[in-house]
């Protein structure tokens, strides 16, 4: 009785949005229709539209016609993930070409064999990496598991880019890929020609961290989507740390697993009332309601300008598995692409204030927002009266005190110039509307010298050389093509943007030391978060490199802090040269084994980029460590911003270790459990733990290395919790599924 | 001219060893034997012959200390032809980097660079070159020796009094017989790229001969675009 069956359906169907509070559905209807509204030719990176447009205009084209769009006509099939198509349609155009004697100019002549020697190597990225998927894939340098199984994509990559380079030897877009496609054969460096080779000495680790698998497969976290980003927390206070992950597709489902503490993770988006909510080029998480649970914030609309005008989503953990979307009621719905946020108490008042980033251009003109907290589960926007309603192209904010005041600054990282440091001066002036008074930041970012790089995106404060002054660093994120990253490795002469790593001098003014710290380099970082690899105590740091470009194939990289003194690269004796584009990154103990694992968001922007995301297991490097979930009382429950400093005993003497409590870099979201490698420590002597709303200091000193405590801003001692533990890395030897998002 | 930098090398171990007193003084402990002082005669060493300014990578390091050794075993090869090209790179670099450190003492100059840097947005190269590209461009990169067809508008500092003799439009010029920083600055574009640059003068014409109309030692402002590459002959 088919007739029967949409009821059926509906039936199964019922206990799932029964649960779904109406206000999730409100957003996912808002959602739906501002998608189904949106000019599907207008988007950057959905290219399907435009192709069938001007497929349907060239079916009735003659042969001249037809040839004089055949460029671009190839271009949009590529993009639109018509890979075969598209190099039939650049060949037919060599072809008439050649049958012609037309010779075409340098730059055609460039885009068209480039673009030939690219789709033959996406073809083999498709085909391998995609389809073959296994650990290795795509890991830069390629081998092992890595090599391509189906040698035809890389083989025509080859042929074509060789008479690329014989005729412009310069061309070093050309050469990064042909050394790329070697490699995928498992021919490099044997057999790249050695005029075109780039030494595989290059790539040699500056130091062994050892391998750190990536287990995402067997645990059914590698899901394959576009770029999007990603909240390691302990959603349910289980003592585990779970994953919600979003992908910015306008159809991707937001995801969440829960981590089940015996090697498997469980999904339960349905259970958790968010299906239908799409998109998310980043999630940022907070306890905006200080009840002990993490609330997510989703942001939207990135890099799409114009077409990008989509809500954020402000989702409260309602303690028991489920979320309900609270943006509207909240005050915080408004439609601005925008990719960043932080939150911080800025006025100290043990509510966890937001300051949301837009991207601002051309017809968009969207002020940065900071919404103060009401306590009441609302926000209104300050930003105008606080002076930090930043118009521009905002890619990253991030917050600290970086002046040690006691009130938490801004920092605000843009693509289109000079970047703010806005310092907290306090409350200023009479009482604003509603009686309470405006507090005023002002931009300092010249005087401390931080406004570099004048391209920028990601970016985070840490505290690299633990004196207890938390340092910046800010990635550059403009480049020509993939030239560039050749020329930076091969130390030719670009133009690119390089990354700055800016050392806190304490008396307000920082240092530029990326130089001296070995991190002057073009890391072209989208995605990015901080950690301790190897629980020596001092913060490490991956990049997710990439751009939309499907010719900018570029490794992620790991850099491992050696004793806060420089940066050694060890993306490749790690594993975590990732080739796809890296997106949200958080670092995290997700077995409770006492060392921090790393989940990646892989995938570009383009709606055919998509790429399975990664979990690497970390090996443990046999140093001690130490686990603090601080929870604030009078400053806010999560404990952000509050700073501790632990003091331990090692052969060597005392040694002092500086953290603060946040969710890490701009772009992926880490737990807010601080979590401290000692090195070698003997003994934990004490912990201090500064709360900024009251300035108190608290002294703990009943801590033991390899243990982990909570801290209540009120109590004098520290509670031991027992943590169970699993083994991450035999969990994810099950092979890998594969999870296309719906 | 400069030593370059193998003789700064040579020159520095022996300065070291002469000036250090050890034979002067048998009285003092010896430093044989003493790990620091190797430490600090490497330091003495790669500080003479401006290391930090060579920017060089960690594999580049690497491999230059994988030649230290061989040469203490005896087994170094000689220096080939790559070997005297990156001599004469690096002595290039260091000479660029003294220039610019003794333009910078020009407070006047240093003024207008640092205010036209933070005003433009313009990046700091090592060799003392401002730049920002305004057009990417994709593909073939010029090298030293290609003939480039380019684009170029030269201004004074006011940015607006133009300097016809170096200005044109589809201008032929080799890579490595122009002014240095244009030299740099047409190889940091990619085929179709269009950037602006600020040549402080230790980049363009030092202390030589001066374009007309050009006061010497003034900054200029170029904005070039990349049209072409004719590639040397191999």
């Amino acid at each position: 009785m088919p007739h029967l069956r949409p009821l059926l359906i509906l039936v199964l169907l019922a206990p799932a949005f029964a649960a779904q509070p109406e206000s999730n559905r409100r957003m996912a209807e808002r959602l739906r229709e501002l998608t189904a509204a949106a000019d599907p030719t207008k988007s950057p990176f959905d290219f399907s539209a435009r192709e069938h447009q001007l497929r349907a205009t060239l079916e009735s084209a003659d042969t001249a016609e037809r040839m004089k769009h055949a460029l671009p006509h190839a271009n949009l099939l590529l993009h639109a993930g018509e890979t075969e198509a598209a190099i039939a349609r650049y060949e037919e155009f060599a072809r008439y070409l050649k049958d012609n004697g037309i010779t075409l100019d340098s730059g055609l002549a460039t885009q068209l064999r480039t673009m030939l020697g690219l789709s033959y190597l996406r073809l083999g990225e498709r085909e391998n990496c995609l389809l073959n998927h296994n650990a290795d894939s795509c890991l830069f340098p390629i081998q092992g598991g890595g090599i391509h199984q189906r040698e035809r994509g890389s083989r025509g990559a080859i042929a074509h880019l060789l008479p690329q380079l014989e005729q412009f030897p310069g061309d070093l877009r050309a050469r990064w890929l042909l050394n790329i496609a070697y490699m995928t054969l498992g021919e490099y460096p044997d057999k790249v020609p050695a005029r075109w080779l780039i030494d595989p000495r290059y790539f040699e680790s500056g130091y062994d961290i050892g391998r750190f698998p990536d287990v995402a497969g067997g645990l059914g976290l590698d899901i394959d989507d576009v770029a999007g980003g990603v909240v390691m927390e302990d959603f349910d206070r289980d003592g585990f740390l779970d994953l919600m992950v979003s992908a910015q597709g306008l159809k991707s489902q937001l995801r969440i697993f829960r981590n089940n503490g015996d090697g498997t993770f469980a999904e339960y988006t349905e259970e958790a009332g968010l299906t239908g909510l799409f998109g998310g080029l980043n999630l940022i998480h907070t306890d905006y309601n200080n009840d002990g649970y993490a609330d997510v914030l989703v942001l939207r609309g990135g890099w799409l300008g114009s077409v990008g005008r989509y809500p954020v989503s402000l989702l409260r953990n309602n303690g028991d598995n489920t979320f309900t979307d609270v943006t509207e009621e909240a005050g915080l719905l408004r439609l601005q692409p925008t990719q960043t946020a932080v939150w911080f108490d800025y006025d100290n008042d043990g509510w966890l204030d937001l300051y949301l980033g837009a991207e601002s251009e051309g017809d968009v003109a969207v002020p940065c927002a900071l919404f103060r907290n009401n306590g009441n589960g609302t926000f209104t926007d300050v930003a105008k009266e606080s002076g930090v309603a930043v118009v521009g192209y905002v890619k990253a904010v991030i917050s600290a005190d970086f002046n040690n005041d006691g009130r938490p600054d801004l920092y605000v990282s843009r693509r289109d110039g000079a970047n703010h440091l806005f310092r907290n001066d306090g409350p200023a002036g009479a009482p604003a509307a509603g009686g309470r008074t405006a507090w005023k930041f002002t931009d300092v970012a010249r005087e401390a010298g931080v406004t570099e790089p004048f391209r920028s995106f990601s970016a985070w404060f840490f505290d690299y050389d633990n004196d207890g002054w938390p340092d910046l660093f800010v990635n550059g994120y403009y480049i020509q093509d993939a030239g560039d990253i050749a020329a930076d490795v091969l130390g030719l002469p670009h133009a690119a943007e390089r990354a700055r790593l800016y050392r806190n001098r304490g008396d307000g003014t920082f240092a530029d030391v990326s130089r001296e710290a070995g991190v002057y380099q073009l890391l072209h970082t989208m995605g990015c978060n901080f950690g301790d690899l190897d629980n020596d105590g001092w913060l490490d740091f991956y990049c997710g490199t990439g751009d939309p470009e499907f010719a900018t194939l570029i490794p992620s990289r790991m850099f491992r802090n050696d004793g806060g003194r420089r940066f050694q690269d060890v993306t490749t004796s790690g594993g975590f040269g990732q080739l796809q584009k890296g997106h949200g990154i958080a670092f995290g103990d997700l077995d409770n084994d006492g060392d921090q694992d790393i989940y990646a968001v892989v995938g570009g922007a383009i709606v055919t980029d998509n790429y399975h995301n990664q979990l690497f297991a970390n090996p443990g490097h046999g140093n001690r460590w130490l686990k603090l979930e601080l929870q604030g009382v009078k400053s806010n429950r999560a404990a952000v911003g509050a700073r501790v400093k632990v003091t331990v005993r090692t052969p060597a003497g005392e040694r002092d270790l500086h953290r603060t409590v946040g969710t890490g870099g701009s772009f992926g979201s880490s737990p807010f459990r601080v979590e401290l490698g000692l090195g070698d420590a003997t003994e934990v002597v004490r912990a201090e733990i500064f709360w900024p709303v009251t300035g108190r200091r608290q002294l703990i000193t009943n801590l033991e290395p390899d243990h982990a405590y909570r801290i209540r801003e009120d109590a004098a001692a520290a509670e031991a919790v027992t943590l169970r533990t699993f083994d991450l890395s035999s969990a994810g030897e099950g092979g890998h599924h594969h999870h296309h998002s719906p | 001219m400069n030593a370059s930098p193998s003789l700064r090398f040579v020159a520095a171990l022996l300065a070291a060893g002469l000036t250090g007193g050890v034979v002067a003084q048998p009285a003092l402990p010896p430093a044989a034997g003493n790990l620091e002082a190797y430490e600090q005669l490497g330091a003495a060493a790669g500080r003479s012959a401006g290391i930090a300014d060579l920017s060089w990578t960690e594999a580049e390091f690497a491999a230059f200390v994988e030649g230290l050794r061989a040469a203490h075993e005896r087994r170094a090869p000689a220096l080939g032809e790559p070997g005297r090209r990156l001599l004469a790179e690096m002595q290039r670099r260091v000479a660029e980097v003294r220039a610019r450190e003794k333009a910078e003492q020009d407070p006047k100059l240093a003024d207008f660079l640092r205010g036209v840097a933070a005003s433009a947005g313009l990046q700091k190269m090592t060799s003392g070159l401002l730049c920002r590209l305004i057009m990417p461009g994709a593909g073939p990169r010029p090298r030293p020796g290609d003939v480039i067809v380019a684009n170029l508008n030269v201004n004074l500092p006011d940015g607006r009094t133009p300097v016809a003799a170096l200005s044109g439009e589809g201008a032929e010029l080799r890579v490595g017989e122009m002014p240095p920083g244009l030299n740099e600055a047409f190889q940091m574009l990619a085929l179709g790229g269009r950037g602006v640059f600020v040549l402080p003068p230790h980049l363009t014409f030092g202390t030589g001969q001066w374009p007309e109309g050009v006061p010497p030692g003034t900054p200029l402002l170029v904005q070039i675009e990349l049209k072409d590459i004719v590639p040397a002959a191999k």
